[in-house]
């Protein structure tokens, strides 16, 4: 964690400020207001479509935000990416032809002015091994690991990793963060955007929340888990149907089916209180997907239409 | 920059079509139908027509390279750098007139050994160098159709200018031999003026003042044609 001393030398490491994309009538990013010190760990974490591709975008200079600004060390994202202050991983992207491993990795860190030894990047993202093979011949983990090395190789103050860890396997996975978190511990700034709740716990010290192009949230890791991971009580109610949203753990209460869904943090002492009051027939617990998490989250920042379909939901 | 340059021209050599169109077909076009002769100046011509012809091959190649770079989002992993993109098209420029350098000694030593074109060692030098330096605006416009179309569409439009220009600049065929409504357009084509600036030397003539004026407003052009197609394709890359 950095100190606060680290965090007030200098602007800080991004700065949104109202910014806004819209493609068509679609709202991609909606108003977001977002300041990253230096040497923070952030995770953006969204369902598919929420804009953290739009933003990472935006941040990286390559989608012009229609309205708002953007800095990026104090300077505008093309002059910060000039500067060699900002490295990214992005999804797209297929291999160019007809150049290995090394030399497209060395060609990237040669463009920045203070780069990490080339013999240390192909370490750090386990590409040793296949330094010599042709980069558009390699397998969907491998290419990935080359985007993450290109990322680094600068060795930036700023790394941006969009869903880095899509299509790599567990073990990959693992190691890529293990990377992610020795380049992070050397003082380095970096922001990744998931939708895996797990990354986003286990590798940042803060996560924003986006939904339908805002932020629906910003706090420790431990709360947006508290917040999303909790579980539905559901059962076919029996007696006076009033005073659920008091019992312990509850943040919901809804009415379908003939049955009553308590959403909780804690289904455990929920499940207790409605033991002891005796009061339901046929009582289930289930997980709360992820999706349905982000639907609680999202709530008011979500249009009118949506939020009158759900207005029961709280 | 230099390692911009270095890790293309590394891909550009890789490329079975650079080779193709850099030393295939040029020099096969060479040896069979366009050799000229069986005088000096015909000899000279000839080599000079079929060298730029394999140089303006390997800058449109370049070009449309550029294209298949944008398909693949390379240009936008380039934006990922501290490069800045007038350094990435400058680059490309340069990497297009260094490898164009192959037809030119390729057909150069053809013409000199094989084919028995005489000329003395400072107009070889002249003649190498405007072949050269010559193709540079010819670059931009392979850059620039790379940027403006998307890879298929680039394809096709390379060729159609290599193969027009071509003949239209009479690299291959004397000008003489084009139909009577083109011949005056000719003279207004970048490649044929390019050509021409080695023609005149391996002559012993002096250049043509309109030749220069006509190359030196095609280089403006050129030049803003790469830059406009650069700025709208780099938005898409």
């Amino acid at each position: 964690m950095p100190s606060p001393m680290a965090q007030s030398a200098g602007p800080p490491a991004v700065a949104f400020r109202g910014v806004v994309k819209q493609y068509g009538s679609v709202r991609a990013v909606d108003g977001i207001d977002l300041t990253i010190a230096r040497g923070e760990s952030v995770a953006l974490l969204g369902p598919n479509g929420a804009g953290k591709s739009t933003t990472i975008g935006i941040l990286l200079g390559l989608v012009p935000p229609d309205e708002g600004t953007v800095e990026v060390f104090g300077k505008r994202p093309e002059q910060a990416m000039r500067a060699g202050h900002l490295g990214a991983m992005l999804q797209e992207g297929k291999m160019i032809p007809r150049v290995t491993v090394r030399e497209l990795v060395g060609f990237v860190r040669q463009t920045y002015r203070d780069p990490l030894p080339l013999a240390e990047v192909l370490d750090l993202a386990q590409l040793t091994g296949i330094a010599g093979q042709r980069v558009d011949r390699l397998s969907g983990g491998q290419a990935q690991r080359v985007r993450f090395a290109l990322a680094l190789a600068g060795n930036p103050d700023l790394v941006v990793l969009d869903e880095p860890t899509a299509a790599l396997d567990v073990e990959s996975r693992r190691e890529l963060w293990a990377a992610m978190q020795r380049y992070a511990e050397r003082g380095n700034t970096v922001l990744f955007s998931t939708h895996y709740l797990e990354e986003a716990d286990t590798s940042a010290d803060r996560v924003v929340v986006i939904a339908a192009g805002k932020v629906v949230a910003d706090d420790t890791p431990a709360r947006i888990k508290n917040m999303i991971e909790g579980r539905t009580v559901s059962f076919v109610p029996r007696g006076a149907q009033e005073g659920y949203e008091l019992l312990p753990g509850v943040t919901g209460v809804q009415f379908h089916g003939g049955r009553v869904h308590l959403r909780t943090t804690e289904s455990d002492r929920t499940v207790h209180a409605l033991a002891r009051a005796d009061a339901f027939d046929d009582l289930e617990v289930s997980g709360v997907g992820l999706e349905e998490a982000f639907i609680a989250l999202t709530h008011g920042a979500r249009h009118r239409e949506t939020a009158n379909a759900e207005g029961q939901d709280r | 920059m230099i390692g911009y340059i270095r890790l293309e021209i590394l891909r550009l050599i890789r490329n079975g079509g650079y080779l193709m169109m850099s030393l295939v077909m040029p020099v096969g076009l060479y040896l069979t139908v366009a050799g000229g002769g069986p005088d000096q100046e015909s000899l000279a011509r000839s080599m000079v027509g079929a060298a730029a012809f394999g140089a303006l091959g390997v800058v449109i190649t370049n070009g449309t390279g550029i294209a298949e770079d944008r398909a693949l989002g390379w240009l936008r992993q380039l934006r990922l750098t501290p490069l800045s993109p007038a350094q990435v098209v400058v680059a490309r420029g340069a990497v297009a007139t260094c490898l164009g350098i192959m037809p030119i000694v390729v057909i150069g030593l053809v013409g000199a050994l094989y084919k028995g074109v005489h000329l003395s060692a400072g107009t070889w030098l002249e003649v190498f160098v405007l072949l050269w330096v010559g193709i540079a605006p010819l670059a931009m416009l392979g850059i620039g159709i790379g940027y403006l179309f998307p890879a298929q569409l680039a394809q096709i439009a390379g060729t159609l200018s290599y193969l027009s220009l071509t003949l239209l600049g009479g690299l291959m065929l004397p000008v003489a031999s084009l139909p009577s409504w083109a011949q005056p357009l000719s003279k207004e084509t970048p490649v044929f003026r390019y050509a021409e600036l080695s023609w005149d030397a391996a002559k012993g003539s002096a250049f043509s003042a309109s030749g220069v004026a006509v190359l030196g407003v095609w280089t403006v052009l050129l030049a803003a044609f790469a830059a406009y197609a650069y700025r709208r394709g780099g938005r898409r890359a």
